[in-house]
């Protein structure tokens, strides 16, 4: 069988995660060129096989389910809404995009505190009004499991495109089921999240076509390129390197009191180098290097200061490439590979 | 290289086994012969169905493998059993509940979301409905006609497990629990006798799911609220639910409720706080009541321990329990195969009184049933109509079953070199009740072979056509 040695990568073309999904891309060395705005394509300059194709994140899903796409970078919260075999979930954290979808009732509720409170609501409205609940969603089929695994049995999903925070208000529906961020656009429309009533948090993932990755070279190198980058990223997030001075007897000496804190050990050891035209004593000044987790900064800059380190500098980390990309591990596993 | 399908591997159920298709074929053949001779007529249903109908009053197990969809903003599903729509065809044909109807049926039903083994998506069941007649009668004939049928295709003398939703229900009701409280501890009746939870676990659940909100709004004493949870009272708190709404503009939005509809709620929700010690008793109660397990002059004893004196109902209840199994012995049931486990859940919420299970000697659970009096009003009819149906499962038995299978009738395979005469032959022959497969490509391997002159030879014998009877005789004679 022969495959084009083009790759097609679906991303957002617009809504919240459009812009955040290009600044992620560049910040992890894979910039999207688009030459004209009103163009759906662009290229990846890292990734000469690739052609990025822009589309709303639904049909981000759509279009890696039917292989016009091989990759794509959507929200969770579509995948998982429009469930597909063809589609594989790669990377489900990209960490931004963050977001939840949730149920969401009237303040004025003040009886509905949790979701069993809203089962037995789901039920006056039956006893009482003989109608069901209405919800209004553009998420029916996560709405519908959640619902029913939850014990709400009686409702009617009501299809809303856009302002589906004002639909209690209006009056046309009585709960919704909807995208949160910052939890602002429901308060102002006068709702309040149900704490067990999360349906999904979500963030940006990056798909892949289950046929094409498992059978097209082209494109299981290009996402292990893209991993490669991703990963290596990610990671970069969360280390600092650290440099310190220290004066001692011995390289060795100052590496043995480095390296025995764990947290200042790094990675894999400090890397220790003498520093030059400051010898007026018997003792020598070194400069110690170590690449450290930025949770454990405080820890280890007081360490050092205890075993005399002095003018400490901070510097951010790009990239951490580890031993290989354990995403790209995981998804070759996932594939059978 | 395979030829690739441009169909999607979705799983699908190709049944193969001609054995266990032969052994469902019998059985059927024989359950609807058993019901028949109780005259139960032969009742169908669309597969495809209101989902509303389902979801009136299943339990929580059936409504999450619900298998749904929409069309025309309707919520349709494929039918998980055959009770609802039997209920709501007897409502429609018999508005006023006049009549009484034995129904049986015979087909498949269909769950969701049990993974991709859809052998368990698609199930076949075989049962009946009782609909329109109560009382120990009715409710004796069914546990009767479901039981033989179990000897009827040979599995032996079935176990007969023999609970009442109604008794229990009635029984708990002296605890004056809320309508909330009661489903949530019936629905976990299983849980008393499972080990890794027991009573502890029902105790917890409960002061999660009903008591944690509660208390934090506890800020005096409950029942000071519910003592006096008269009209003047409710006016009181709606105006104080007026004022704090108003002041902080959450009254914008009230989503189809009005005020008095929350008041009512914050209401009863103080009320539950305040009977956390009758919900202790009755998780009591429903731990020793659930223990109960065994012949039926021991567990009635127990029972009977149970019931509060001036508690006619309970008793009346009981009375016409003992009266069911009387007729049961009387059916030829024995006593050694029927046990009473008053407490006995089945996964239908629609159950109100007497429910029972079907097991073989080997412990299979083949089936199961129960009283149904309400299911008619629930699905829109005037009035409750009594009715009691059960079913059984076929594919278990059907997998029991196989082994004994009696073997299908002989069919002989015929060719010749001209599709005309094969064609005449096969003809003959059918209408003489011999069954017969024309081989179409494949002569080499056919019982009956059409020589050049179209005469058939068989056993070393030709014959023509026209002496097609004397060749019947021959078939007849030989063994095979």
């Amino acid at each position: 069988m022969t495959f084009s040695d083009r790759v097609t990568l679906a991303l957002p073309s617009k809504g919240a995660i459009a812009e955040p999904t290009a600044s992620f891309l560049s910040d992890c060395g894979l910039r999207v060129d688009k030459p004209n705005p009103r163009q759906y394509t662009g290229t990846i300059p890292a990734l000469p096989t690739v052609d990025v194709l822009f589309q709303r994140v639904t049909d981000v899903v759509y279009k890696v389910a039917d292989g016009t796409a091989q990759l794509g970078i959507t929200g969770l919260d579509v995948v998982r809404e429009h469930p597909s075999d063809d589609l594989i979930v790669i990377h489900e954290n990209l960490r931004y995009g963050y977001c939840k979808l949730l149920v969401a009732v009237p303040e004025s509720w003040v009886d509905v505190e949790t979701f069993l409170d809203l089962t037995e609501v789901a039920l006056d409205f039956r006893e009482q009004r003989r109608r069901n609940l209405r919800i209004a969603t553009t998420y029916p089929n996560l709405t519908r499991q959640f619902m029913h695994a939850n014990g709400v049995h009686h409702f009617t999903l009501v299809n809303a495109e856009g302002a589906i925070e004002a639909a209690p208000t209006i009056g046309y529906a009585d709960v919704i089921v909807d995208l949160m961020q910052t939890g602002t656009t429901l308060r102002e429309n006068h709702l309040k999240a149900l704490p067990d009533g999360v349906i999904v948090e979500s963030q940006a993932c990056l798909v892949g076509n289950r046929a094409a990755l498992r059978e097209n070279p082209q494109v299981l190198q290009t996402v292990a390129t893209m991993l490669e980058y991703i990963d290596a990223a990610l990671n970069g997030r969360e280390y600092a390197q650290l440099t310190v001075n220290i004066c001692g007897e011995s390289a060795s000496e100052i590496a043995e009191k480095v390296a025995a804190n764990p947290v200042t050990r790094g990675l894999q050891g400090p890397t220790v180098a003498p520093i030059y035209g400051t010898n007026d004593s018997d003792k020598s000044w070194f400069t110690i290097t170590v690449i450290i987790h930025t949770k454990n900064l405080l820890t280890a800059v007081q360490h050092l200061r205890q075993i005399g380190g002095t003018q400490t500098t901070v510097n951010p980390v790009r990239y951490v490439f580890m031993p290989e990309s354990p995403t790209f591990a995981a998804l070759r596993q996932k594939l059978g590979l | 290289m395979q030829p690739q399908s441009s169909v999607s591997p979705y799983p699908s159920r190709v049944d193969e086994d001609q054995t266990r298709l032969q052994a469902m074929l019998q059985l059927s053949q024989r359950l609807e012969a058993q019901m028949a001779r109780y005259g139960y007529d032969k009742f169908d249903t669309s597969l495809i169905q209101n989902a509303d109908l389902f979801l009136t009053k299943a339990g929580d197990e059936i409504i999450t493998h619900l298998f749904t969809f929409e069309r025309g903003g309707i919520q349709l599903a494929l039918r998980p059993e055959f009770t609802a729509s039997a209920a709501h065809a007897y409502i429609q044909r018999y508005p006023l509940g006049a009549a009484v109807v034995r129904w049986q049926f015979n087909g498949l039903v269909f769950q969701d979301d049990l993974g991709h083994d859809v052998s368990r998506c698609q199930r076949h069941h075989i049962g009946a409905e009782l609909i329109g007649a109560g009382g120990a009668a009715a409710d004796a004939e069914i546990i009767a006609m479901a039981a033989q049928g179990v000897s009827e295709i040979g599995l032996g003398s079935a176990q007969v497990i023999i609970g009442h939703v109604g008794l229990m229900k009635r029984l708990l009701n002296r605890f004056h629990l809320d309508a909330q409280t009661a489903r949530l501890l019936l629905a976990n009746l299983t849980a008393f006798r499972t080990i890794a939870k027991g009573k502890q676990y029902v105790l917890d659940l409960v002061d999660r799911l009903l008591m944690g909100k509660v208390e934090t709004l506890s800020d005096d004493d409950p029942t000071d609220l519910v003592a006096s949870s008269d009209e003047s009272t409710l006016l009181n708190t709606r105006q104080i639910l007026d004022v704090l709404l108003d002041a902080t503009q959450h009254g914008v939005t009230m989503g189809g409720r009005t005020r008095q509809d929350i008041v009512r709620r914050l209401l009863h929700k103080r009320q539950r706080a305040a009977e956390r010690p009758q919900i202790i008793a009755a998780v009591d109660f429903l731990d020793a009541y659930s223990a109960l397990d065994g012949d039926f002059n021991s567990v009635f004893e127990s029972i009977t321990r149970m019931i509060d004196t001036d508690d006619g109902e309970s008793k009346s209840i009981l009375n016409e329990l003992q009266q069911t199994i009387d007729l049961l012995m009387v059916y030829g049931l024995s006593a050694n195969h029927i046990r009473v486990r008053p407490a006995l859940a089945r996964n239908w919420e629609y159950y109100t009184g007497i429910i029972f299970e079907l097991g073989t000697q080997g412990g299979a659970h083949i089936g199961g049933g129960g009283r149904y009096d309400e299911l008619a009003r629930l699905l829109g009819g005037a009035r409750d109509i009594p009715a009691v149906g059960f079913v059984y499962y076929a594919d278990e038995i059907a997998a029991l079953t196989k082994s004994h299978v009696t073997a299908p009738s002989i069919v002989y395979s015929l060719t010749a070199k001209s599709q005309t005469v094969a064609a005449q032959w096969a003809t003959g022959l059918r209408g003489r009740g011999i069954p017969v497969r024309l081989l179409l490509d494949r002569a080499d391997t056919a019982d009956l072979t059409v020589n050049a002159d179209d005469t058939l030879t068989y056993n070393g014998k030709s014959y023509l056509l026209s002496q097609i009877d004397n060749l019947i005789d021959a078939l007849g004679a030989a063994p095979r």
